[in-house]
């Protein structure tokens, strides 16, 4: 087993206005899932991946991942845990404006303390392997919606993550862009790589090998 | 790792760059204004002290010559010159006195023969009236000059320093036929008058060469009885108090002139007036009408009490001062550390996502605050250093740079630590 959240609750707020994003929620995911997760609004997806992530740790319950207790890291020992595990992809991209395609990819490695020339190479073979080679140097702003998605999937995949997070990545992008996107996922998926992907669509989400729905914070 | 924080403070260097550029000059400038007021205040300090110790803690009396006609011909008489004996005796017995100072500080104009000085030099010129100073005899034109005659306890005691050229030396109190009077200048005079320079000009009727050896410092100033009042010696040319080795009608004028002075006593009048009448004896001279002013019975000391304690309240309003421009740094410096760590926020979410820890996300900021204060403080150093500042003031500002950083540390730490990057993955619908 991969993942094994048990009875997992996030929080937020106090008092009157608290709100359970997550409430007693309980999950399995098994090496090589391609798991879509669907849901109304506010229903909790997004805290969901945080968690998955060792962004946010959860209030109650415990996340397994592998044979580690991630809601017992500290601060370092998550960061290193994202960093060696998890690959992100969001809805808007998560680029920084003010550095190059090459730039933006060569930062989980740079923390990962990798040797310039292993990360020319990285580089360098997963720009060729989708196809944006020509835009090594070029800056975000220049780049179209799929472009973007596409440099940010080679951010999370230069590391060669177990688990690939993707929170809405068709969201910004029009359906072609967002089919060849679900495409790729698909693709890297059937690599050997778990996806976790959250989508409202119910057609992206059904390319996945396993959908769950959520409601108010729990499985429905 | 660090070469990588490095690049991301470079590179939040150059996004920011005139916000940047803009808060290392106002670090810079904040810091420049608390070292330049720190120096100010420190002076003023010393200067209160200086000021209370001198005028305040102890007496200064005034000694007054009003000889008889008697006493007076009998002083002159060409043949006899034993009564300026006594009288050389009676002032060498003043300066040697232990209970007291006595100085010598004495206004008497010279009238600088042939050549003209601006009206601000002229002996009448504060009190509006030049009319008088400017003289035809002959072919000669003659321009009264205000000058003072003083002793060498003169320039400790008033702290009064030559800024170019040099001091008097003791040889310069000594006068001797023929030689050249030295004078140092007020600071006024540094545009019509060089180092070296000589003129010639009358001294108490007789006329003498002056020579020029140095400039007094700006904002020097010295007591005057006769105004009540301190006075710049910018525009005033100060004259050594001459010992003359031999008697004739110029050196008798000077003697006698010379008894009139200042005295800084550490006992009350009473004593003061005693040990004074004493050596008067001493000298064989107790009929003669030389005395002690009695500050009770005529204008008292007060304009210098006063100064003292305005100078007290000076020091005390550069201390608020102080205060005041080191709370505005701290807040602006706060204030725009947090605008750029906002304004950078959202790439600190994506190194967070990528595998950063807080801990390298709180090294950069501080980091990039760090350097921005270094520099600010690197800067204001440099125009302190140029200003003459003292070692102190230097000091202080460092401590102070590393106050603020301290600071500006803390509050990035509390701004990261409630930073919301958990939006950064929130896709919407
Ligand atoms: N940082 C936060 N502070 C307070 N409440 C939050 C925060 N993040 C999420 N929530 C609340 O938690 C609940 C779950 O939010 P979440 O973002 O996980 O929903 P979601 O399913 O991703 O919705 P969407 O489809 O709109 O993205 C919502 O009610 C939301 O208002
Ligand atoms: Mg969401």
């Amino acid at each position: 087993m991969l993942i094994k959240l048990n009875n997992i609750s996030v929080e937020y707020g106090k008092g009157n206005t608290q709100i359970m994003a997550l409430n007693n929620f309980s999950l399995e995911v098994e090496q090589g899932t391609f798991l879509s997760i669907i849901g109304k609004s506010g229903s909790g997806k997004s805290t969901l991946l945080n968690v998955l992530g060792g962004i946010r740790k959860p209030d109650y319950g415990e996340y397994i991942y592998q044979d580690q207790l991630v809601n017992k890291m500290n601060d370092g020992e998550a960061a290193k845990f994202r960093n060696k595990n998890i690959g992100f992809v969001v809805q808007h991209f998560a680029l920084i404006q003010e550095k190059t395609v090459y730039d933006n990819i060569a930062l989980p490695l740079i923390y990962q303390k990798i040797k310039k020339n292993e990360i020319n190479k990285r580089i360098d073979y997963i720009l060729d392997k989708l196809s944006i080679s020509e835009k090594k140097y070029a800056y975000p702003s220049q780049l179209s919606g799929g472009q973007c998605q596409r440099v940010a999937i080679a951010r999370a995949l230069v590391t060669k993550p177990t688990l690939i997070l993707a929170d809405e990545p068709t969201g910004a992008l029009d359906e072609e862009n967002g089919k060849k996107i679900i495409r790729l996922l698909k693709q890297i998926n059937e690599q050997g790589t778990t996806v976790i992907m959250v989508t409202h669509d119910l057609e992206l989400a059904k390319q996945g090998t396993k959908i769950i729905k959520m409601r108010d914070g729990k499985l429905e | 790792m660090v070469g990588n924080c490095i690049g991301q403070i470079r590179r939040m260097f150059c996004n920011n760059r005139l916000v940047i550029s803009m808060m290392i000059m106002l670090v810079g400038i904040s810091f420049f204004v608390t070292g330049q007021t720190f120096v100010t205040k420190e002076k003023t300090d010393e200067s209160a002290d200086d000021y209370t110790k001198k005028y305040v803690d102890s007496q200064v009396y005034w000694t007054a010559e009003n000889l008889s006609d008697n006493n007076y011909y009998r002083y002159t008489k060409a043949e006899n010159s034993e009564y300026y004996n006594r009288l050389q005796k009676f002032k060498a017995s003043l300066f040697q006195q232990e209970e007291f100072c006595y100085m010598c500080i004495t206004d008497q104009m010279i009238q600088i023969i042939n050549k003209r000085i601006p009206d601000i030099f002229l002996s009448g010129y504060e009190e509006g009236d030049i009319e008088y100073d400017i003289n035809k005899v002959g072919n000669q034109t003659l321009y009264s000059a205000k000058a003072i005659e003083v002793s060498a306890n003169f320039f400790d005691y008033y702290n009064i320093k030559v800024e170019n050229g040099k001091k008097f030396s003791d040889d310069d109190y000594i006068y001797k036929e023929g030689k050249n009077i030295p004078i140092l200048l007020g600071n006024e005079y540094k545009k019509y008058f060089e180092i070296g320079d000589t003129f010639n000009a009358y001294f108490l009727c007789d006329s003498f060469c002056f020579e020029v050896i140095g400039f007094i410092k700006p904002q020097s100033f010295f007591y005057v009885r006769g105004v009540d009042d301190f006075l710049s010696c910018e525009r005033y040319i100060i004259l050594p108090a001459l010992d003359v080795n031999k008697r004739n009608s110029f050196s008798q004028s000077l003697l006698l002139q010379q008894m009139e002075g200042m005295i800084v006593s550490s006992v009350d009048y009473k004593k003061t007036n005693s040990i004074y009448k004493r050596l008067l004896k001493d000298a064989d001279l107790e009929n003669w009408e030389l005395s002690l002013i009695d500050p009770n019975a005529k204008r008292s000391v007060s304009t210098m009490e006063a100064y003292a304690g305005m100078t007290n309240q000076v020091a005390y309003q550069f201390k608020n001062i102080l205060i005041l421009i080191l709370a505005f740094t701290c807040v602006a410096v706060i204030f725009n550390v947090l605008g750029i760590l906002k304004k950078n926020s959202y790439s600190f979410g994506v190194e967070l996502l990528c595998g950063a820890s807080y801990h390298i996300i709180f090294m950069e900021s501080i980091g990039l605050v760090s350097s921005i204060i270094f520099i600010g403080d690197f800067l204001a150093s440099i125009g302190l250093i140029i200003v003459d500042a003292n070692i102190e003031a230097l000091l202080l500002l460092q401590i102070i740079a590393l106050f603020v950083i301290l600071i500006s540390c803390i509050a990035s730490y509390l701004y990261l630590k409630q930073m919301n990057i958990e939006d950064i993955i929130g896709g919407k619908e």
